[in-house]
Protein backbone atom coordinates (compact mmCIF):
# COMPACT_ATOMS: atom_id res chain seq x y z
CA UNK A 1 0.00 0.00 0.00
CA UNK A 2 1.25 3.62 -0.60
CA UNK A 3 0.50 4.15 2.81
CA UNK A 4 3.63 1.30 3.72
CA UNK A 5 5.95 3.15 1.91
CA UNK A 6 9.23 3.52 3.49
CA UNK A 7 9.12 7.01 5.58
CA UNK A 8 12.76 8.31 4.09
CA UNK A 9 12.02 6.69 0.38
CA UNK A 10 10.31 10.30 -0.90
CA UNK A 11 13.08 12.21 -1.97
CA UNK A 12 14.12 10.56 -5.37
CA UNK A 13 10.63 9.84 -7.96
CA UNK A 14 12.01 7.32 -9.50
CA UNK A 15 10.72 5.38 -7.46
CA UNK A 16 9.99 4.25 -3.64
CA UNK A 17 10.79 2.09 -0.64
CA UNK A 18 8.19 -0.78 0.82
CA UNK A 19 8.23 -3.24 3.13
CA UNK A 20 5.43 -6.51 3.12
CA UNK A 21 5.91 -9.81 5.42
CA UNK A 22 9.27 -8.66 6.40
CA UNK A 23 10.42 -8.72 2.70
CA UNK A 24 11.91 -5.29 1.12
CA UNK A 25 10.54 -4.28 -2.29
CA UNK A 26 11.05 -1.21 -4.35
CA UNK A 27 8.73 -0.07 -6.41
CA UNK A 28 10.03 1.24 -9.95
CA UNK A 29 8.10 4.45 -11.65
CA UNK A 30 7.87 3.72 -15.46
CA UNK A 31 10.28 6.58 -16.06
CA UNK A 32 13.24 4.88 -14.16
CA UNK A 33 12.62 1.71 -15.66
CA UNK A 34 15.03 2.02 -18.62
CA UNK A 35 18.01 2.72 -16.28
CA UNK A 36 17.03 -0.51 -14.43
CA UNK A 37 16.78 -2.25 -17.65
CA UNK A 38 20.07 -0.74 -18.80
CA UNK A 39 21.68 -1.85 -15.34
CA UNK A 40 20.84 -5.34 -15.52
CA UNK A 41 21.77 -5.86 -19.69
CA UNK A 42 25.06 -4.29 -19.39
CA UNK A 43 26.14 -6.69 -16.75
CA UNK A 44 27.22 -4.21 -14.50
CA UNK A 45 24.50 -4.96 -11.58
CA UNK A 46 25.64 -8.54 -11.73
CA UNK A 47 29.39 -7.52 -11.58
CA UNK A 48 28.52 -5.15 -8.42
CA UNK A 49 26.55 -7.77 -6.54
CA UNK A 50 29.24 -10.49 -7.39
CA UNK A 51 31.50 -7.71 -5.74
CA UNK A 52 29.77 -7.79 -2.64
CA UNK A 53 29.31 -3.76 -3.50
CA UNK A 54 25.90 -3.23 -3.94
CA UNK A 55 22.82 -4.81 -1.92
CA UNK A 56 21.27 -8.27 -3.71
CA UNK A 57 18.55 -7.46 -5.88
CA UNK A 58 15.78 -9.24 -8.34
CA UNK A 59 13.20 -8.30 -9.94
CA UNK A 60 10.01 -9.66 -8.93
CA UNK A 61 6.17 -10.33 -9.71
CA UNK A 62 3.84 -9.02 -6.48
CA UNK A 63 0.02 -10.90 -6.40
CA UNK A 64 -1.70 -8.28 -6.86
CA UNK A 65 -4.10 -9.66 -3.96
CA UNK A 66 -1.06 -8.36 -1.72
CA UNK A 67 -0.76 -4.81 -2.68
CA UNK A 68 -3.49 -3.76 -4.49
CA UNK A 69 -2.41 0.17 -4.82
CA UNK A 70 0.42 -0.30 -7.22
CA UNK A 71 0.15 0.48 -10.65
CA UNK A 72 -0.03 -2.84 -12.67
CA UNK A 73 2.41 -1.24 -15.23
CA UNK A 74 5.31 -1.07 -12.28
CA UNK A 75 8.27 -2.98 -11.96
CA UNK A 76 8.90 -4.38 -8.20
CA UNK A 77 12.29 -5.34 -7.10
CA UNK A 78 13.02 -7.45 -3.99
CA UNK A 79 16.27 -5.94 -2.16
CA UNK A 80 18.19 -8.38 0.35
CA UNK A 81 17.15 -7.57 4.17
CA UNK A 82 19.92 -5.30 6.04
CA UNK A 83 19.62 -6.88 9.56
CA UNK A 84 20.30 -3.33 11.42
CA UNK A 85 19.78 -0.19 9.71
CA UNK A 86 22.34 2.09 10.85
CA UNK A 87 22.78 6.05 10.13
CA UNK A 88 26.24 8.27 9.09
CA UNK A 89 26.27 9.92 12.41
CA UNK A 90 26.08 6.59 14.17
CA UNK A 91 29.52 5.14 12.01
CA UNK A 92 32.91 6.02 13.58
CA UNK A 93 35.33 7.38 11.47
CA UNK A 94 36.82 4.15 9.61
CA UNK A 95 33.27 3.32 8.75
CA UNK A 96 32.62 6.74 7.01
CA UNK A 97 35.80 6.71 5.22
CA UNK A 98 34.84 2.99 3.92
CA UNK A 99 31.32 4.03 2.86
CA UNK A 100 33.16 6.76 0.93
CA UNK A 101 35.79 4.88 -0.66
CA UNK A 102 32.84 2.39 -1.71
CA UNK A 103 30.56 5.46 -3.37
CA UNK A 104 34.14 6.59 -5.27
CA UNK A 105 34.85 2.53 -6.03
CA UNK A 106 31.19 2.39 -7.87
CA UNK A 107 31.74 6.21 -9.42
CA UNK A 108 34.35 4.43 -11.03
CA UNK A 109 33.33 1.69 -12.44
CA UNK A 110 29.67 3.03 -13.33
CA UNK A 111 32.31 5.47 -15.79
CA UNK A 112 33.74 2.81 -17.50
CA UNK A 113 30.97 1.50 -18.41
CA UNK A 114 28.96 4.64 -18.58
CA UNK A 115 26.46 5.08 -16.06
CA UNK A 116 26.64 7.47 -13.02
CA UNK A 117 25.54 7.94 -9.15
CA UNK A 118 22.79 10.48 -9.68
CA UNK A 119 23.20 11.56 -6.12
CA UNK A 120 26.12 10.94 -3.31
CA UNK A 121 23.86 10.80 -0.36
CA UNK A 122 26.12 8.79 2.67
CA UNK A 123 22.39 7.68 3.51
CA UNK A 124 22.64 5.46 0.46
CA UNK A 125 24.95 3.04 1.83
CA UNK A 126 24.21 0.79 4.89
CA UNK A 127 26.87 -1.84 6.28
CA UNK A 128 26.00 -5.40 6.79
CA UNK A 129 28.27 -6.37 9.47
CA UNK A 130 31.53 -4.22 8.25
CA UNK A 131 30.66 -4.71 4.90
CA UNK A 132 29.73 -1.16 3.40
CA UNK A 133 26.78 -2.37 0.52
CA UNK A 134 24.97 0.46 -1.90
CA UNK A 135 21.20 -0.08 -1.44
CA UNK A 136 20.02 2.80 -3.17
CA UNK A 137 19.75 1.15 -7.08
CA UNK A 138 18.13 3.56 -8.76
CA UNK A 139 20.41 6.05 -8.10
CA UNK A 140 22.01 4.53 -10.61
CA UNK A 141 21.52 6.30 -14.16
CA UNK A 142 22.83 6.66 -17.59
CA UNK A 143 25.05 10.24 -17.61
CA UNK A 144 23.95 13.12 -19.56
CA UNK A 145 26.21 14.51 -22.07
CA UNK A 146 28.06 16.81 -21.34
CA UNK A 147 26.90 17.03 -17.72
CA UNK A 148 29.47 17.73 -14.65
CA UNK A 149 28.91 14.89 -11.59
CA UNK A 150 25.84 16.50 -9.85
CA UNK A 151 26.54 14.47 -7.06
CA UNK A 152 30.12 16.07 -6.45
CA UNK A 153 28.92 18.72 -3.33
CA UNK A 154 26.54 16.15 -2.10
CA UNK A 155 29.80 14.09 -1.74
CA UNK A 156 31.60 16.66 0.08
CA UNK A 157 29.11 17.51 2.21
CA UNK A 158 28.36 14.15 3.36
CA UNK A 159 31.61 12.11 3.16
CA UNK A 160 34.53 14.55 2.58
CA UNK A 161 34.11 17.26 5.16
CA UNK A 162 32.99 15.22 7.96
CA UNK A 163 36.54 13.08 7.56
CA UNK A 164 38.31 15.88 7.22
CA UNK A 165 37.14 17.68 10.60
CA UNK A 166 38.19 14.61 12.39
CA UNK A 167 40.96 13.95 10.45
CA UNK A 168 42.55 17.43 10.91
CA UNK A 169 40.66 19.34 13.20
CA UNK A 170 39.95 16.50 15.72
CA UNK A 171 36.37 17.15 16.20
CA UNK A 172 34.20 14.08 15.55
CA UNK A 173 31.45 14.30 13.19
CA UNK A 174 28.76 12.36 14.96
CA UNK A 175 26.65 15.79 16.10
CA UNK A 176 27.11 17.72 13.68
CA UNK A 177 25.83 15.09 10.70
CA UNK A 178 22.98 14.06 13.15
CA UNK A 179 22.00 17.30 13.48
CA UNK A 180 22.21 18.68 9.65
CA UNK A 181 20.94 15.55 7.86
CA UNK A 182 22.53 16.82 4.80
CA UNK A 183 25.64 17.51 6.11
CA UNK A 184 28.67 19.63 6.47
CA UNK A 185 27.85 22.99 4.53
CA UNK A 186 31.13 24.17 2.54
CA UNK A 187 30.83 27.68 3.20
CA UNK A 188 30.27 26.76 6.67
CA UNK A 189 33.33 24.21 6.95
CA UNK A 190 35.91 27.04 5.09
CA UNK A 191 34.99 29.01 8.15
CA UNK A 192 36.84 26.25 10.20
CA UNK A 193 39.78 26.08 8.14
CA UNK A 194 43.18 28.22 9.53
CA UNK A 195 45.34 29.64 7.36
CA UNK A 196 47.24 26.55 8.41
CA UNK A 197 44.84 24.23 7.16
CA UNK A 198 44.95 25.29 4.01
CA UNK A 199 48.30 23.11 3.59
CA UNK A 200 46.68 20.11 4.39
CA UNK A 201 45.88 17.97 2.01
CA UNK A 202 42.78 18.78 0.31
CA UNK A 203 41.61 21.90 2.14
CA UNK A 204 42.71 24.62 -0.36
CA UNK A 205 40.32 22.81 -3.41
CA UNK A 206 37.71 21.16 -1.60
CA UNK A 207 37.46 23.04 1.02
CA UNK A 208 38.37 26.50 0.51
CA UNK A 209 37.90 27.51 -3.16
CA UNK A 210 34.29 25.65 -2.94
CA UNK A 211 33.26 27.55 -0.11
CA UNK A 212 34.20 30.71 -2.74
CA UNK A 213 33.03 29.36 -5.54
CA UNK A 214 29.41 28.41 -3.66
CA UNK A 215 28.96 32.02 -2.79
CA UNK A 216 29.91 33.44 -6.36
CA UNK A 217 27.85 31.56 -8.11
CA UNK A 218 24.92 31.07 -6.28
CA UNK A 219 23.16 33.86 -7.02
CA UNK A 220 24.01 33.73 -10.88
CA UNK A 221 20.93 34.28 -13.06
CA UNK A 222 22.42 32.17 -16.06
CA UNK A 223 22.05 28.09 -15.99
CA UNK A 224 25.65 27.02 -14.99
CA UNK A 225 24.68 23.70 -15.51
CA UNK A 226 23.52 24.80 -18.88
CA UNK A 227 26.98 26.36 -19.70
CA UNK A 228 29.13 23.35 -18.71
CA UNK A 229 27.11 20.68 -20.76
CA UNK A 230 27.31 22.95 -23.46
CA UNK A 231 30.87 23.14 -23.63
CA UNK A 232 31.14 19.15 -23.19
CA UNK A 233 32.24 18.13 -19.69
CA UNK A 234 34.08 15.12 -20.18
CA UNK A 235 33.85 11.76 -18.10
CA UNK A 236 37.73 11.86 -18.07
CA UNK A 237 37.32 14.67 -15.79
CA UNK A 238 34.92 13.25 -13.84
CA UNK A 239 37.15 10.35 -13.24
CA UNK A 240 40.38 12.25 -12.54
CA UNK A 241 38.40 14.40 -9.66
CA UNK A 242 36.90 10.68 -8.43
CA UNK A 243 40.32 9.36 -8.34
CA UNK A 244 42.13 12.53 -6.65
CA UNK A 245 39.48 12.04 -3.99
CA UNK A 246 39.97 8.21 -3.48
CA UNK A 247 43.93 9.45 -2.88
CA UNK A 248 42.84 11.87 -0.86
CA UNK A 249 40.47 10.04 1.17
CA UNK A 250 42.78 7.27 2.07
CA UNK A 251 45.52 9.36 3.14
CA UNK A 252 43.36 11.09 6.31
CA UNK A 253 44.42 9.59 9.23
CA UNK A 254 42.93 9.99 13.28
CA UNK A 255 43.97 8.67 15.70
CA UNK A 256 42.66 8.80 19.14
CA UNK A 257 44.06 11.69 21.34
CA UNK A 258 46.48 10.89 24.16
CA UNK A 259 45.10 9.59 27.59
CA UNK A 260 42.07 8.54 26.07
CA UNK A 261 39.59 6.80 28.83
CA UNK A 262 37.58 4.23 26.78
CA UNK A 263 40.28 3.13 24.27
CA UNK A 264 42.58 2.19 26.60
CA UNK A 265 40.36 0.95 29.00
CA UNK A 266 40.39 -3.00 27.85
CA UNK A 267 44.20 -2.45 28.14
CA UNK A 268 44.47 -0.77 31.57
CA UNK A 269 41.03 -1.90 33.19
CA UNK A 270 40.94 -2.76 37.18
CA UNK A 271 40.03 -6.18 37.31
CA UNK A 272 42.30 -9.17 38.53
CA UNK A 273 42.90 -12.12 35.62
CA UNK A 274 41.07 -14.28 38.16
CA UNK A 275 37.81 -11.86 38.14
CA UNK A 276 38.18 -11.13 34.53
CA UNK A 277 38.08 -15.17 33.41
CA UNK A 278 35.32 -15.36 35.94
CA UNK A 279 33.46 -13.00 34.00
CA UNK A 280 33.45 -14.34 30.81
CA UNK A 281 32.86 -17.74 32.21
CA UNK A 282 29.75 -16.42 33.65
CA UNK A 283 28.58 -14.61 30.38
CA UNK A 284 29.60 -17.61 28.39
CA UNK A 285 27.28 -20.31 30.31
CA UNK A 286 24.57 -17.44 30.63
CA UNK A 287 24.70 -16.56 26.59
CA UNK A 288 25.44 -19.90 25.46
CA UNK A 289 22.11 -21.31 26.38
CA UNK A 290 20.60 -20.83 23.05
CA UNK A 291 20.65 -18.74 19.65
CA UNK A 292 19.52 -15.42 19.86
CA UNK A 293 18.17 -13.20 17.14
CA UNK A 294 19.39 -9.89 17.74
CA UNK A 295 22.02 -9.06 20.27
CA UNK A 296 22.79 -5.79 21.77
CA UNK A 297 26.23 -4.97 23.34
CA UNK A 298 25.99 -1.82 24.80
CA UNK A 299 29.36 0.15 25.99
CA UNK A 300 31.16 -2.71 23.98
CA UNK A 301 34.20 -0.59 24.28
CA UNK A 302 37.18 -2.47 22.19
CA UNK A 303 34.82 -5.68 21.94
CA UNK A 304 35.97 -8.31 23.90
CA UNK A 305 33.00 -9.68 25.03
CA UNK A 306 31.57 -8.82 21.50
CA UNK A 307 33.71 -11.52 20.23
CA UNK A 308 32.92 -13.83 23.29
CA UNK A 309 29.19 -13.32 22.47
CA UNK A 310 29.17 -13.17 18.89
CA UNK A 311 28.92 -16.95 17.93
CA UNK A 312 25.46 -17.45 19.81
CA UNK A 313 23.99 -14.16 17.83
CA UNK A 314 22.25 -14.14 13.82
CA UNK A 315 23.35 -10.50 14.46
CA UNK A 316 24.88 -8.13 17.29
CA UNK A 317 25.21 -4.73 17.57
CA UNK A 318 27.65 -3.15 19.39
CA UNK A 319 27.43 0.10 20.39
CA UNK A 320 29.72 2.50 22.77
CA UNK A 321 29.79 6.65 23.03
CA UNK A 322 33.53 6.57 22.10
CA UNK A 323 33.85 6.26 18.15
CA UNK A 324 37.56 5.24 18.64
CA UNK A 325 36.20 2.01 20.73
CA UNK A 326 33.95 1.84 17.85
CA UNK A 327 37.21 1.59 15.44
CA UNK A 328 39.30 -0.53 17.36
CA UNK A 329 36.24 -3.37 17.59
CA UNK A 330 35.60 -3.46 13.77
CA UNK A 331 39.67 -3.90 13.00
CA UNK A 332 38.90 -6.59 15.93
CA UNK A 333 35.80 -7.78 14.03
CA UNK A 334 37.78 -7.46 10.64
CA UNK A 335 41.10 -8.74 11.70
CA UNK A 336 38.95 -12.10 13.42
CA UNK A 337 36.48 -12.37 10.13
CA UNK A 338 33.49 -12.33 12.12
CA UNK A 339 30.46 -11.84 9.91
CA UNK A 340 28.09 -10.69 12.06
CA UNK A 341 28.83 -7.77 14.34
CA UNK A 342 27.14 -4.26 13.25
CA UNK A 343 29.52 -1.17 15.59
CA UNK A 344 28.06 1.95 16.32
CA UNK A 345 29.11 5.20 18.12
CA UNK A 346 25.77 5.80 20.00
CA UNK A 347 25.64 7.68 23.71
CA UNK A 348 23.01 6.16 25.72
CA UNK A 349 22.12 8.79 27.17
CA UNK A 350 21.13 10.46 24.02
CA UNK A 351 20.07 7.63 21.86
CA UNK A 352 19.35 8.12 17.86
CA UNK A 353 15.92 9.94 17.91
CA UNK A 354 13.33 9.87 15.39
CA UNK A 355 14.28 12.46 13.63
CA UNK A 356 14.20 14.66 9.44
CA UNK A 357 11.32 15.04 7.53
CA UNK A 358 7.42 14.57 9.68
CA UNK A 359 10.30 13.04 12.75
CA UNK A 360 9.95 10.07 11.12
CA UNK A 361 12.42 9.97 8.03
CA UNK A 362 15.43 8.68 10.12
CA UNK A 363 14.13 6.02 12.53
CA UNK A 364 15.24 6.31 16.31
CA UNK A 365 17.77 3.43 17.77
CA UNK A 366 14.91 1.18 19.71
CA UNK A 367 11.98 1.26 16.75
CA UNK A 368 15.13 -0.23 14.60
CA UNK A 369 15.10 -3.93 16.08
CA UNK A 370 14.17 -5.33 19.76
CA UNK A 371 17.24 -7.07 20.77
CA UNK A 372 15.98 -10.25 22.54
CA UNK A 373 19.73 -10.39 24.68
CA UNK A 374 21.58 -6.97 25.77
CA UNK A 375 24.90 -7.24 27.13
CA UNK A 376 25.19 -4.42 30.05
CA UNK A 377 28.84 -4.82 31.06
CA UNK A 378 30.37 -2.04 33.31
CA UNK A 379 28.04 0.61 32.14
CA UNK A 380 25.36 1.11 34.88
CA UNK A 381 27.96 3.20 36.75
CA UNK A 382 28.82 5.57 34.04
CA UNK A 383 25.05 6.15 33.34
CA UNK A 384 24.43 6.85 36.75
CA UNK A 385 27.06 8.56 37.83
CA UNK A 386 28.68 10.22 34.64
CA UNK A 387 25.09 10.64 32.59
CA UNK A 388 23.20 11.76 35.82
CA UNK A 389 20.26 8.46 34.82
CA UNK A 390 18.45 7.20 37.79
CA UNK A 391 19.10 3.25 38.22
CA UNK A 392 15.74 2.58 38.03
CA UNK A 393 14.67 4.46 34.74
CA UNK A 394 17.58 3.09 33.06
CA UNK A 395 16.77 -0.80 34.01
CA UNK A 396 13.13 0.48 32.43
CA UNK A 397 14.34 1.92 29.30
CA UNK A 398 16.34 -1.66 29.21
CA UNK A 399 12.95 -3.77 29.64
CA UNK A 400 11.07 -2.42 27.44
CA UNK A 401 12.62 -4.22 24.28
CA UNK A 402 11.22 -7.36 26.25
CA UNK A 403 14.68 -9.42 26.07
CA UNK A 404 17.24 -10.82 28.34
CA UNK A 405 20.01 -9.15 29.97
CA UNK A 406 23.17 -9.68 31.42
CA UNK A 407 24.12 -6.84 33.34
CA UNK A 408 26.88 -5.74 35.75
CA UNK A 409 27.33 -3.68 39.07
CA UNK A 410 29.84 -1.70 39.96
CA UNK A 411 29.48 -0.76 43.81
CA UNK A 412 30.73 2.12 45.02
CA UNK A 413 33.81 0.52 46.91
CA UNK A 414 35.15 -0.38 42.92
CA UNK A 415 38.52 1.85 42.09
CA UNK A 416 36.47 2.94 38.53
CA UNK A 417 33.63 4.15 40.15
CA UNK A 418 35.43 6.12 43.04
CA UNK A 419 37.24 7.79 40.41
CA UNK A 420 34.22 8.96 39.04
CA UNK A 421 33.15 10.54 42.41
CA UNK A 422 36.48 11.92 43.38
CA UNK A 423 35.38 15.79 42.02
CA UNK A 424 31.83 15.15 41.93
CA UNK A 425 29.34 15.98 45.06
CA UNK A 426 28.02 12.53 45.51
CA UNK A 427 24.19 12.85 45.17
CA UNK A 428 23.66 9.64 44.02
CA UNK A 429 21.65 7.87 46.83
CA UNK A 430 19.64 5.46 44.22
CA UNK A 431 23.48 3.97 43.53
CA UNK A 432 23.44 0.85 45.58
CA UNK A 433 23.50 -2.94 45.06
CA UNK A 434 20.47 -3.27 46.96
CA UNK A 435 18.41 -0.51 45.20
CA UNK A 436 19.75 -2.18 41.80
CA UNK A 437 18.43 -4.99 42.87
CA UNK A 438 15.86 -4.41 44.10
CA UNK A 439 14.48 -2.48 40.58
CA UNK A 440 16.14 -5.19 38.54
CA UNK A 441 13.64 -7.94 40.56
CA UNK A 442 10.83 -5.53 39.52
CA UNK A 443 11.58 -5.76 35.78
CA UNK A 444 13.46 -8.49 35.66
CA UNK A 445 13.72 -12.27 36.78
CA UNK A 446 17.31 -12.73 38.18
CA UNK A 447 18.17 -16.16 36.77
CA UNK A 448 21.70 -16.10 38.29
CA UNK A 449 23.77 -13.78 39.73
CA UNK A 450 27.97 -13.97 40.84
CA UNK A 451 30.01 -11.68 42.69
CA UNK A 452 33.62 -11.54 41.31
CA UNK A 453 36.69 -12.03 43.01
CA UNK A 454 37.57 -8.25 44.73
CA UNK A 455 33.97 -8.36 45.93
CA UNK A 456 33.34 -4.85 43.97
CA UNK A 457 31.76 -5.92 40.66
CA UNK A 458 28.51 -8.01 40.25
CA UNK A 459 26.99 -10.00 37.62
CA UNK A 460 23.39 -11.11 36.97
CA UNK A 461 21.33 -12.81 34.07
CA UNK A 462 17.76 -11.95 33.89
CA UNK A 463 15.30 -12.99 31.87
CA UNK A 464 11.96 -10.60 31.18
CA UNK A 465 9.06 -10.72 33.19
CA UNK A 466 6.20 -11.33 31.28
CA UNK A 467 4.44 -8.19 31.97
CA UNK A 468 7.60 -6.40 32.34
CA UNK A 469 6.99 -4.79 28.53
CA UNK A 470 3.59 -3.90 28.44
CA UNK A 471 4.86 -2.04 31.84
CA UNK A 472 7.67 -0.62 30.36
CA UNK A 473 5.64 0.66 27.66
CA UNK A 474 3.41 2.97 30.05
CA UNK A 475 6.43 4.44 32.11
CA UNK A 476 7.97 5.55 28.97
CA UNK A 477 5.01 7.67 27.96
CA UNK A 478 5.22 9.30 31.06
CA UNK A 479 8.99 9.22 31.74
CA UNK A 480 9.16 12.73 33.06
CA UNK A 481 6.72 12.40 35.88
CA UNK A 482 7.55 8.78 36.61
CA UNK A 483 11.32 9.45 38.14
CA UNK A 484 10.46 8.22 41.97
CA UNK A 485 14.19 8.19 42.49
CA UNK A 486 15.39 9.51 45.94
CA UNK A 487 17.33 11.93 44.90
CA UNK B 1 16.15 30.02 7.88
CA UNK B 2 15.50 33.11 9.60
CA UNK B 3 18.75 33.99 9.13
CA UNK B 4 19.24 33.53 5.56
CA UNK B 5 19.44 36.67 3.32
CA UNK B 6 16.16 36.70 1.17
CA UNK B 7 18.11 35.90 -2.05
CA UNK B 8 19.74 32.95 -0.22
CA UNK B 9 16.24 31.01 -0.59
CA UNK B 10 16.48 31.14 -4.24
CA UNK B 11 19.64 30.22 -5.04
CA UNK B 12 21.64 27.28 -6.02
CA UNK B 13 24.57 26.30 -4.10
CA UNK B 14 25.65 23.20 -6.28
CA UNK B 15 26.63 25.82 -9.19
CA UNK B 16 30.02 26.82 -7.66
CA UNK B 17 30.59 23.20 -6.97
CA UNK B 18 30.09 22.61 -10.61
CA UNK B 19 32.53 25.37 -11.56
CA UNK B 20 34.87 23.89 -9.33
CA UNK B 21 34.85 20.68 -11.14
CA UNK B 22 36.60 21.97 -13.99
CA UNK B 23 39.63 22.70 -12.00
CA UNK B 24 39.53 18.91 -10.17
CA UNK B 25 39.51 17.26 -13.15
CA UNK B 26 42.99 17.96 -14.59
CA UNK B 27 43.24 18.76 -18.05
CA UNK B 28 39.84 17.83 -19.50
CA UNK B 29 38.33 20.14 -16.97
CA UNK B 30 40.74 23.11 -17.69
CA UNK B 31 39.78 22.32 -21.58
CA UNK B 32 35.94 23.10 -20.50
CA UNK B 33 36.60 26.22 -18.63
CA UNK B 34 38.07 27.71 -21.60
CA UNK B 35 34.93 26.29 -24.32
CA UNK B 36 33.11 28.06 -21.68
CA UNK B 37 34.22 31.64 -21.84
CA UNK B 38 34.78 31.00 -25.37
CA UNK B 39 31.47 30.15 -25.80
CA UNK B 40 30.55 33.41 -23.77
CA UNK B 41 32.53 35.64 -26.02
CA UNK B 42 31.30 34.18 -28.91
CA UNK B 43 27.99 35.08 -27.72
CA UNK B 44 28.54 38.59 -26.24
CA UNK B 45 30.10 39.77 -30.06
CA UNK B 46 27.51 37.84 -32.27
CA UNK B 47 24.53 39.52 -29.47
CA UNK B 48 23.70 35.55 -28.50
CA UNK B 49 21.87 35.69 -24.74
CA UNK B 50 23.46 34.01 -22.40
CA UNK B 51 22.45 29.92 -21.59
CA UNK B 52 20.00 30.09 -18.85
CA UNK B 53 17.80 27.23 -20.27
CA UNK B 54 16.28 24.83 -17.61
CA UNK B 55 16.96 21.25 -18.35
CA UNK B 56 13.06 20.58 -19.86
CA UNK B 57 13.75 23.31 -22.29
CA UNK B 58 17.30 22.30 -23.50
CA UNK B 59 15.75 18.34 -23.80
CA UNK B 60 12.50 19.82 -25.91
CA UNK B 61 14.90 21.38 -28.33
CA UNK B 62 17.36 19.02 -28.22
CA UNK B 63 14.28 16.21 -29.23
CA UNK B 64 15.03 14.19 -25.98
CA UNK B 65 11.41 14.68 -25.07
CA UNK B 66 9.37 12.13 -26.01
CA UNK B 67 6.50 12.94 -28.27
CA UNK B 68 3.72 13.47 -26.52
CA UNK B 69 5.05 14.60 -23.16
CA UNK B 70 3.10 17.68 -22.16
CA UNK B 71 4.42 21.01 -21.18
CA UNK B 72 2.90 22.90 -19.09
CA UNK B 73 2.70 26.43 -19.14
CA UNK B 74 5.35 28.53 -21.09
CA UNK B 75 8.42 26.75 -21.33
CA UNK B 76 11.15 29.42 -20.31
CA UNK B 77 10.19 32.94 -19.68
CA UNK B 78 9.04 32.41 -16.09
CA UNK B 79 11.54 29.58 -15.46
CA UNK B 80 14.69 30.99 -16.53
CA UNK B 81 14.24 33.20 -13.95
CA UNK B 82 13.95 31.52 -10.56
CA UNK B 83 14.72 34.13 -8.38
CA UNK B 84 11.55 36.39 -9.57
CA UNK B 85 9.36 33.66 -8.10
CA UNK B 86 7.14 34.34 -5.53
Amino acid sequence: MISSFDPASFRDPAGHVFSLQDRIFRYVHATSVQDWRDLCNSGLLGYLQEKGFVVATREVQLDPALDPDLPSTSVILEHEKVPFISYPYEWSFEMLRDAALLHLELMETCLGKDFILKDSSAYNIQFIGTRAVFIDILSFTRPKPGEPWLGYNQFCKMFLFPLMLQAYKEVPFQSWLRSELEGIDPVLFSKLMGTRDLFRPGVLMHVWLQGVLQNKFAAKKRSIRAEIRSAQFSKVAISNNVRGLSRLIRRLDTRPPSGRTWVNYSDQHSYRTEAFEKKEQFIREAIGRKRYRLVWDLGCNTGHFTELAAPFADYLVAMDADPFSIDRLLSLVKEKKIPNVLGLVMNLANPSPDHGWRACERQSLVSRGRPDMILCLALVHHMAITENVPVRSFLQWLSQFGGELIIEFVSRQDAMVQQLLLNKEDTYEDYHQSHFESCLQELFSIRTHLMLPGGTRFLYWATPKENSVARAGQRTQSEASSFEIPR
Amino acid sequence: MGNLPVFALYTDPGAGSMMLQLVLGGLSGLYVYFRIFHQRARNFFLGKPEQHLPEADVAFQSGSLQQGTKIVGEPSSQAANPAQKP
